[in-house]
């Protein structure tokens, strides 16, 4: 019971937790609820551990669930996890505890209500991940946007109406794009010409294992007698590759990369970011940052690049000359590499600005890492995707702590300017050292997180094309002129501003918050081979799907990767 | 270590070419103190290293061409990643077998290989030792041609030290004085810190600002722009609606009445015997007209 529901244990645990804040607790019983959230979370945290039991030698989609829903159109509740869904929900139930313990003292009005929506929101978001069904991924995807508009709405800071109104429509643009190629996605799985050029040696490379391939099996076999499509995203995926590479198959590409485009965010659909965090109260920053972010890029490594292999890996559709040509995976490499070094560059704006907001400068820090992510993933090889999920999980951390550390000083100081900060590292050395740890983590520093997963995406990128890993280097250069700028102005010196004289260390609860993030970072930055271990098959699945002739080591190839001037 | 030269601490006096009269002064001096631990701890592990490091890699000159300490030696540490020119591989030669073939004109810095040659290297890049070897046939000779060039540069600092800061203390201002731009530009480490603070970080700096005004005005206005566009469309929208469509309905609606109500108003007497009447006429025409259809 318990290992065959897994998936819907951990999604639906937080969805519960919120119905019985609901029913249990009168309005003024905070600290109970509090708590209670809290704990709930921890509760969640730990059947999400269960997850790491991921057959890793198998790999492929594991914890599936399927049951009928909506027989008229073919839609089923099918959960299914790889090694990179495990490792995000598990990053998602790993932040979603921070980030209530974040809020006790944070959040001030209203508790009752925050910690349901908080709850529903991780719910929502960790059903993004689970979903096996394109159908169930599609009303998670978009429902996940409620609670965090309120969220936002109504414990943001001064500008959180324009704020949360800003990213509830920006992300509704996107995804409603995205909704009108689900649909024609939906109507190819009835297309039988289609459904005649998928193998079966296709499914069971993306399924990845025998009991996801019977999965797909059932589903077919019921569409077939209700007479329906269906939202498989398993097959969906199989069918997209059979598509012939022409205007529908780049259409249907964008249509689900500007969904997902607008989520990561990627420049220029990037500007909802900056004031959704400023906006945002602490632990909505964390989950922001930590855990919404990654459903556009998780969305384009389980749709796009499977889905659409023949757009994703095209250099010509749009223009072709003799010299120069131009198609989709240049596009998202130019997009990804502007968003890396545009950042980067924004960010930096300010601490060269007098009163410069901590918080938006690691708002544009993450457009910054999250264009590695990007780099990595159209890499399109096993070092760029391993890189690219990588850089989801450590930037899950050291965002997730940075906007943790801007509300420790935010709650004590009620500003964010830098320019009121200085000499910090006198009155609060522990604060300074786990800034530190967490600055020298975005940098990339050697032994933490960032630098496994920039390593890695730089790589495949360098793999890919040597000019795309230099400019991804210039950002990264960038990124660790403004942190030490940033840390240099708020830390070191004396101080100069009375205010800053008494100011407290970190507490009890905030060291727990943020201690295991330390540890998270280090260990990933000392030994990151059991994560790279979860996402090894599924990645390489990809690439093989991608790119069927690619030498993945370990894995015979039809045939010899092709040199840099052949692929020019 | 030892320090011979003149003592350049601010004791007050020093500059003005006094005698030492220290102790006897009333306001303190600028005693020199011990650095903090934190300083002179890691100068003492990198004074010890710098003392043994030299034990790292023993020239083969001296130990009649056989390379010592295995491992630890760091030639044979190192030999896998160096591009060896002659053998073209990473290695030393003797592990892979020479390749007899005349070398190519020397070219400076070629640092990938030729196009299509496959090579990370080009074997055309310029190698100093195997110049040298190559003109001297041996590498023993090679060996003792580097140790004394070292060697002569080595003696030279050490002597050029010698003459300023322990002969004679004076000439060490005195050819400040006589090379003073070359003095001046050494003293300010050649204005490199300067030149990088203008042309890379204040450049980078001015490049932030106009990323984000970029952001702001453009790529956010155009965001804030569409928006405003879709409140226009929906204010012209809504006034369309309110002035013209509805409007429409409503000017139907007042021409219906203003036609209609005097004939309605006139029926609207209030006598319920005029009702009644009515009543009795509508049930006689429909009973009328039931009648017709029967037949």
């Amino acid at each position: 019971m318990f290992t065959n529901n897994i998936l819907s244990i951990v999604t639906w645990l937080p969805a519960l937790g919120a119905i019985l804040i609901l029913g249990l607790f009168r309005k003024e019983q905070n600290d109970l609820i509090k708590k209670f959230a809290t704990g709930w979370l921890v509760l969640d945290f730990v059947a999400s551990l269960w997850l790491l039991g991921y057959d890793r030698g198998i790999g492929g989609m594991q914890f599936l669930e399927d049951h009928q829903w909506i027989p008229a159109i073919g839609a089923r509740y099918q959960m299914g996890a790889d090694g990179v869904s495990v490792l995000l929900l598990v990053l998602t139930t790993f932040l979603g505890v921070l980030a209530a313990l974040s809020s006790w003292k944070y959040i001030a009005k209203r508790e009752k209500e925050y910690y349901i929506l908080l709850l529903l929101l991780q719910a929502f978001v960790l059903g993004v991940f689970s979903s096996m069904d394109l159908f169930l991924f599609y009303l998670f995807f978009e429902v996940s946007l409620v609670p965090m508009y309120f969220l936002i709405g109504i414990w943001g800071g001064e500008n959180r109406l324009y704020a949360a109104i800003k990213f509830f429509l920006y992300t509704l643009v996107g995804s409603v794009v995205m909704l009108l190629g689900i649909l024609k996605m939906y109507f190819l799985t009835q297309d039988t010409a289609l459904a005649a050029k998928v193998t079966q040696a296709t499914l069971n490379l993306l399924a990845g294992n025998a009991k996801a391939s019977a999965m797909v099996a059932t589903t077919l076999q019921q569409a077939a007698q209700n007479g329906t499509g269906n939202f498989s995203i398993l097959y969906m995926q199989a069918i997209g590759s059979a598509l012939p590479m022409g205007t529908l198959q780049v259409l249907l590409f964008l249509a689900f990369a500007l969904g997902f485009a607008i989520k990561v965010p990627m420049f220029p659909f990037h500007t909802w970011l900056p004031d959704a965090h400023v906006e945002a109260p602490t632990a909505g920053s964390v989950v922001l940052a930590g855990v919404l972010l990654k459903l556009g890029t998780y969305g384009f490594y389980r749709f796009n690049l499977p889905m659409f292999p023949k757009a994703s890996a095209d250099e010509s559709y749009f223009f072709s000359g003799t010299n120069h040509q131009f198609g989709v995976r240049s596009v998202m490499i130019f997009l990804a590499i502007v968003s890396i070094i545009y950042g980067a560059l924004a960010a930096m704006y300010f601490v060269v600005k007098k009163d410069g907001d901590v918080k938006k400068l690691v708002a544009y820090s993450s457009v910054s890492s999250m264009g590695i992510v990007m780099l990595g993933l159209f890499a399109l090889n096993p070092n760029g995707i391993n890189g690219a999920v990588m850089q989801m999980v450590s930037h899950g951390v050291y965002s997730g702590a940075l906007f943790l550390l801007v509300g420790i000083i935010y709650e004590r100081r009620h500003t964010r300017k830098v320019s009121e900060f200085g000499g910090l590292s006198h009155v609060m050395p522990g604060y300074a050292a786990v800034f530190l740890a967490m600055a020298m983590t975005a940098i990339g520093l050697p032994m933490l997180a960032v630098f496994i997963s920039e390593f890695l995406a730089m790589r495949g990128a360098f793999e890919a094309n040597p000019v795309w890993a230099g400019w991804a280097g210039l950002g990264i250069i960038l990124n660790a002129g403004y942190m030490l700028w940033l840390y240099q102005r708020m830390f070191f010196g004396e101080i100069e501003n009375e205010k800053n004289k008494l100011l407290p260390d970190l507490s009890v609860r905030e060291w727990a918050y943020m201690l295991p993030l330390v540890i998270m970072s280090l260990w990933i930055g000392i030994y990151p081979g059991p994560f790279l271990r979860y996402i090894e098959k599924p990645v390489n699945a990809v690439v093989r799907q991608l790119r069927p002739n690619y030498p993945i080591p370990g894995q015979p190839a039809s045939a010899p990767a092709p040199t840099r001037a052949e692929r020019k | 270590m030892t320090f011979w030269g003149k003592y350049r601490g601010d004791d007050g006096k020093e500059a003005r070419g006094d005698d030492h009269t220290r102790g006897k002064h009333e306001h303190h001096p600028h005693v020199p103190r011990e650095s903090p631990k934190s300083m002179w701890v890691p100068l003492v592990v990198l004074a010890i290293l710098a003392t043994v490091g030299g034990f790292v890699g023993i020239s083969t000159a001296l130990t009649g061409g056989k390379e010592v300490g295995g491992k630890l030696n760091i030639v044979t540490w190192l030999s896998p990643v160096i591009w060896n020119p002659s053998t073209k591989a990473f290695g030393a030669e003797t592990e892979v077998a020479p390749v007899a073939e005349p070398r190519r004109p020397v070219v400076l810095l070629n640092v990938l290989g030729p196009a299509g040659s496959g090579l990370p290297y080009g074997d055309t890049g310029f190698n100093l030792a195997h110049a040298v070897e190559s003109k001297l046939g041996s590498e023993t000779a090679t060996e003792w041609v580097f140790i004394i060039i070292s060697l002569i540069v080595a003696g030279i600092g050490i002597g050029l030290g010698l003459l300023f800061y322990v002969k004679d203390t004076r000439w060490a201002d005195v050819w400040a004085a006589r090379l003073a731009p070359l003095y001046r530009a050494s003293f300010n480490k050649y204005w490199i810190d300067e030149f990088y603070g203008w042309a890379v970080t204040r450049r980078t700096m001015d490049l932030a600002r106009g990323v984000f005004q970029f952001d702001s005005k453009i790529v956010d206005g155009g965001v804030n722009g569409s928006a405003w566009l879709t409140r226009l469309s929906s204010k012209i929208t809504g006034g369309t609606d309110k002035y013209f469509v509805d409007g429409l309905v409503n000017a139907i609606a007042n021409f219906v009445v203003r036609l209609m109500s005097p004939i309605v108003r006139a029926a609207q007497t209030g006598l319920t015997a005029n009702y009644a009447l009515v009543m009795v006429i509508g049930l006689l025409l429909a009973v009328a007209f039931y009648l017709v259809k029967i037949f």
